[in-house]
């Protein structure tokens, strides 16, 4: 390795660019052009509309009222339901998170099993992605735990009570969160295509070596696969913060407010009480601790995350 | 550096389209209303010259070409109910030279996104389904157009309709909303299972009566009731409504009534507690379930899940109080104050009330027609089951069994609604109330929810 | 060490086929019950098998609406997925070649703003961007809702990077020693390699345009211009839902992503691993 010190080390002005600097400089904005069109049109001006709107009063309907701080006020000082409702969501956001990167990575490995039926059981463990979060999923979902539906007949058979999974105020969040872990399978078929970066040839030497196969796990896959642990985990934090759909459909919020994730009553004060602004300040209230968080990891990706193209 | 005079321009074009929409957010001026509008062009123009006093026939909007025209119409419904609006609008194209009409419709739960986000931008369809829920919040934002002149010129012929199912629409004196036909609350019950318990109850009862014959059913046979859902029903079965103006009209005592009455009706058995997932459908058809509330349009299907012959008996009312059964119109057609025809959109809507192929399409899928004629006529195509519920709101009528609807609700009733029903009822449904903190919980959603609608 | 090997092989079966089935349970009843006559959908609901199975609801269903038939609720779905997963896979591409390989000045504010983009609940931006469309006559056609990805998704640009980045530099640097401008490495060299999660995007693009119905119910007028997933919000109205062709339509709208997904899974797993120093 070259001591840094011993190098000359050229001095440039810092206002100048050289030539190859301001080719690159072009040539990168011409390749991002698709992404900064997006931010200035679709994200900055709505965004300030947004923002905006934070400090109205706005049932959509009407034109928007100036009503200065108040939102924030009541969003701080006078609305428990807020907090109340933030409790639920970090604890969905807690479990599921981790839950969902471990399902999806244990059963990623469990498929590099060298077996025929492999490609079969992908598509098996990728449907439930597929069937989505709209009315049907959430009929069935709602369909399989009910009081006399098939896990609870099934718990039945074996001599065991039924479970109150959707009426029972200390459950029923942790069956919404089994439903968002039961579509592991977005974040599965990034580990797997994370998985084929692992050189198999490092895989049989260490087997040769006799280490076992939970070892080389944690020795070799894993190291491997942090970046795309990293990027699961990053969206898997945002979108359990901003979860609405299972809440919505699954439960409305019940029973008796256990499952009211934040993205829910976002929604209720929005579309149900018609108070739009106040719901835009929630959004931006939001906004602020997602992307704390976000930085959090980011920042902490320098010690854990491992990209070949860094050598 | 290079990028602060982009996000500087940026800034500056941002802020200037927020205060243009924004501005724009508001109502734009309805085009003036004139007899024949100049908005599509004539097919023929025809004169006739006499020397006599002048014959001339006044253009009529059937005369006009209607190519490149845009109207629409947008509503909410179920596949079925679709289909049928779909069938009106095809028959009513034929009668409009080249009119083709957009037809926009959405699910119920996203119809109001949808129209909303419409009205924000000031885009609601020409003619547009409104609910006695929001009506009212769509006319403050004056986006929905009055018709109280076409209603006198004829051009909107409603002399078949009740003067009070009118009014439902009209607010401050403007007929803004016209409905598509009416319903009632009410109790569909197995007359069956009530004679194999041995006791008789009337098509009218009172809630205490209505409550004995709970229970005996409930000891005879085990079967069990599905009461009504929403507070405002909640309400006038104890003999008021929920809300005077923007205040609360129902009382503390009232309310209390109800959730002591709720609670010993699930510790009785009557009423199964939220545990126990009753599935509504499969109750209706195997007995678990007597008496189910209904919307009375919705009696055709429910009777089919039931697969037996059914009954229907108004909502049961606290004995010396008003009738807490009343006519309410199923949904609404309004003209949209922004439309550009609204002779056309009018002519819609009254060919949807007074047309025999539109009663054709519709039959009762919208509730039972507003139009005595229409009413007739359905009546006589219909099958038995579907005519029960038109036989059941005439002898309703009749029979004085219904008081008027209450007062479109204030802005901030659902969130008030949450407190004082929801929550309470959910508590004591989940067995997590008490019976004696009742009262309290009583006193203190009253509290709150009176705090919100004073804001 | 064979009888070791086949009892592996045993219990991984037996694993895989039990838990397959809990993931698969809830389709196996959404099949179940595609086929019961809509009154036994609810009543008959811990049955798997329906007791009098019909062609019913397919039949009622795919009639859709007015003159319009599922076909062309399909069409339309087909045309505005495969608009969006061309855009969305160009873009990304080439937006993560920009921040992932190219070292220009200003890089790492624009990519953290992307990041930021996806912190932010979209609700609130319906509106606004609602009226811009509104303000340029796009209303009330498919543009808006074919539009999406076009532009870049963030989740899909930074899907990605995290993958480009495991390409190692060294590839680019013994690329512009032979010669190579930046759009010969973006397009000769980076591309071929990153065929698999440009496969994963395109699926994943598939997926999510196939199930929005929300720009279309924003953004569509026309019955003639509905997909698939807004026609499936059309079954419930105020006061109950017409189970029985809901469910068969939305079986029915499963099948082209699932044979997508059981094509595209080989393309995207056995594609081309990264070995290029090796070569």
């Amino acid at each position: 390795m070259k001591n840094k010190n011993t190098l000359p080390v050229p001095v440039r002005p810092k206002h100048k660019r050289t030539k190859a600097q301001i080719r690159k400089d072009v040539t990168g904005y011409i390749f991002i052009l698709p992404i900064v069109i997006n931010l200035i049109v679709f994200h900055l001006y709505p965004l300030i509309s947004s923002f905006y709107l934070s400090f109205t009063e706005y049932n959509i309907i009407s034109p928007a009222k100036f009503i200065g701080w108040d939102n924030y006020k009541k969003m701080f000082l006078e609305d428990p339901i807020i907090w109340a409702s933030l409790k639920v969501t970090f604890k969905y956001a807690i479990i599921s998170v981790p839950l969902s990167l471990a399902v999806s990575l244990l059963v990623a490995v469990i498929m590099t099993y060298p077996s025929r039926m492999t490609n079969f059981y992908r598509v098996i463990f990728y449907i439930p992605s597929l069937i989505g979060g709209g009315v049907a999923c959430a009929t069935v979902w709602k369909m399989v735990w009910k009081i006399d539906g098939p896990v609870n007949m099934a718990l039945q058979s074996m001599g065991l009570e039924p479970i109150r999974w959707m009426t029972d105020t200390k459950l029923a969040l942790y069956n919404i969160i089994l439903l968002g872990v039961w579509q592991f399978g977005g974040q599965m078929i990034i580990f797997l295509a994370a998985l084929k970066n692992v050189p198999k040839e490092l895989l049989e030497a260490a087997k040769v070596d006799g280490a076992t196969p939970i070892k080389s796990f944690f020795k070799i896959t894993l190291p491997i696969v942090t970046s795309a642990i990293f990027f699961n985990l990053i969206n898997g934090i945002i979108s359990a913060l901003q979860q609405f759909n299972a809440a919505f459909l699954v439960t409305q919020g019940g029973p008796l407010n256990s499952t009211r994730l934040y993205g829910l009553y976002q929604y209720t004060q929005a579309f149900e009480y018609q108070h739009f602004g106040y719901a835009s300040a929630m959004a931006w209230f939001l906004t602020v601790i997602i992307v704390a968080m976000t930085a959090v990891v980011f920042k902490s990706s320098s010690t854990w995350v491992y990209y070949q193209d860094e050598g | 550096m290079r990028h602060s005079f982009v996000k500087k321009a940026a800034m500056l074009l941002a802020g200037i389209m927020v205060i243009g929409s924004l501005a724009g957010c508001g109502k734009e001026q309805p085009k003036e209303v004139i007899e024949s509008t100049p908005a599509p062009t004539e097919v023929e123009k025809e004169e006739t010259v006499v020397s006599e006093p002048e014959v001339v026939e006044e253009p009529t909007l059937k005369d006009l070409d209607w190519d490149d025209v845009e109207f629409r119409v947008g509503w909410t419904g179920s596949d079925v109910q679709n289909n049928a609006i779909l069938d009106v609008v095809e028959v009513f194209e034929e009668d409009y030279n080249n009119l083709f009409v957009t037809a926009e419709f959405a699910g119920w739960s996203q119809y109001v996104s949808r129209i909303s986000t419409q009205a924000a931008g000031n885009q609601l369809p020409d003619v547009v389904m409104m609910d006695y829920s929001f009506f009212k919040n769509y006319d403050d934002g004056d986006l929905l157009l009055p018709l109280n002149d076409y209603i006198e010129s004829g051009a909107l012929d409603l002399s078949g309709v009740d003067e009070s199912v009118i009014a439902s629409g009209t607010l401050d004196g403007d007929i803004v909303a016209i409905p598509l036909g009416n319903n009632v609350p009410c109790f569909m019950y197995d007359p069956a299972i009530v004679a194999e318990a041995g006791v008789t109850i009337s098509e009218a009862p009172t809630f205490e009566e209505f409550t004995e014959v709970a229970k005996a059913v409930y000891d005879k046979t085990g079967s069990m009731i599905y009461p009504a859902t929403s507070l405002d029903l909640v309400a006038r079965q104890m003999g008021s409504d929920v809300y005077a103006g923007d205040k609360l009209a129902v009382t503390a005592d009232q309310l209390i009534e109800y959730y002591n009455w709720y609670y010993d009706a699930i510790d009785y058995g009557f009423i199964p507690d939220f545990h126990q997932s009753v599935n509504a459908a499969e109750a209706l058809a195997n007995g678990g379930y007597w008496a189910y509330w209904i919307w009375s349009n919705n009696f055709a299907a429910n009777q089919a899940t039931a697969n037996k012959p059914m009954s229907l008996m108004a909502m049961p009312t606290v004995e010396g109080a008003p009738n807490a059964t009343y006519f309410k119109p199923t949904l609404f057609w309004s003209v949209a104050a922004s439309s550009e025809n609204p002779d056309l959109a009018v002519e819609f809507i009254n060919y949807y009330i007074n047309n025999k192929d539109a009663w054709n399409a519709v039959t009762s899928h919208y509730g039972v027609p507003i139009d005595a004629d229409a009413k007739a006529y359905v009546g006589r195509a219909m099958k038995d089951v579907d005519k029960q519920p038109l036989e059941f709101l005439a002898w309703l009528g009749e029979e004085g069994h219904t008081s008027p609807i209450f007062a479109p609700t204030p802005a901030a009733a659902n969130e008030a609604n949450k407190l004082l029903f929801n929550d309470i009822r959910d508590k004591i449904g989940l067995l997590e109330m008490k019976r004696e903190d009742i009262p309290a919980a009583v006193e203190a959603a009253i509290k709150a929810a009176n705090e919100i609608l004073a804001k | 060490m064979k009888l070791k090997r086949r009892i592996t092989t045993i219990i991984f079966h037996i694993v895989m086929i039990t838990l397959g089935f809990l993931m698969l349970y809830p389709l196996l009843w959404l099949i179940g019950s595609a086929f019961k006559p809509t009154h036994e959908i609810m009543s008959t609901a811990s049955e798997l098998i329906p007791r009098s199975p019909t062609l019913e609801n397919f039949i009622n269903g795919w009639k859709g609406f007015g003159r319009y038939t599922y076909a062309t609720f399909f069409k339309n779905s087909f045309l505005i997925v495969i608009v969006r997963v061309i855009g969305t896979t160009l873009t990304s591409a080439m937006i993560a070649f920009g921040f992932a390989r190219v070292r220009f000045t200003g890089s790492k504010y624009w990519f953290a703003a992307m990041i930021v983009t996806m912190c932010i609940p979209g609700f609130t931006l319906t509106i606004p961007i609602y009226l811009m469309y509104l303000k340029v006559g796009l209303v009330g056609t498919k543009i808006p809702v074919m539009l999406g990805g076009w532009f870049g998704s963030a989740y899909h640009v930074f899907l990605t990077m995290q993958f480009m980045r495991g390409i190692p530099r060294e590839m680019d640097e013994a690329a512009v020693i032979d010669g190579c401008g930046w759009v010969q490495l973006f397009t000769r060299i980076i591309t071929p390699l990153i065929k698999p999660i440009l496969a994963t995007v395109a699926i994943m693009t598939f997926m999510s345009g196939w199930g929005d119905y929300y720009s279309s119910l924003i953004y569509l007028n026309k019955t003639k211009d509905y997909p698939v997933a807004y026609a499936l919000t059309l079954y419930a109205s105020e006061n109950d839902i017409n189970y029985g062709p809901m469910l068969a339509m939305s079986l029915l709208s499963l099948i082209p992503i699932m044979t997508l997904f059981f094509l595209f899974q080989k393309q995207l797993i056995d594609g081309i691993s990264f070995s290029g120093i090796k070569g």
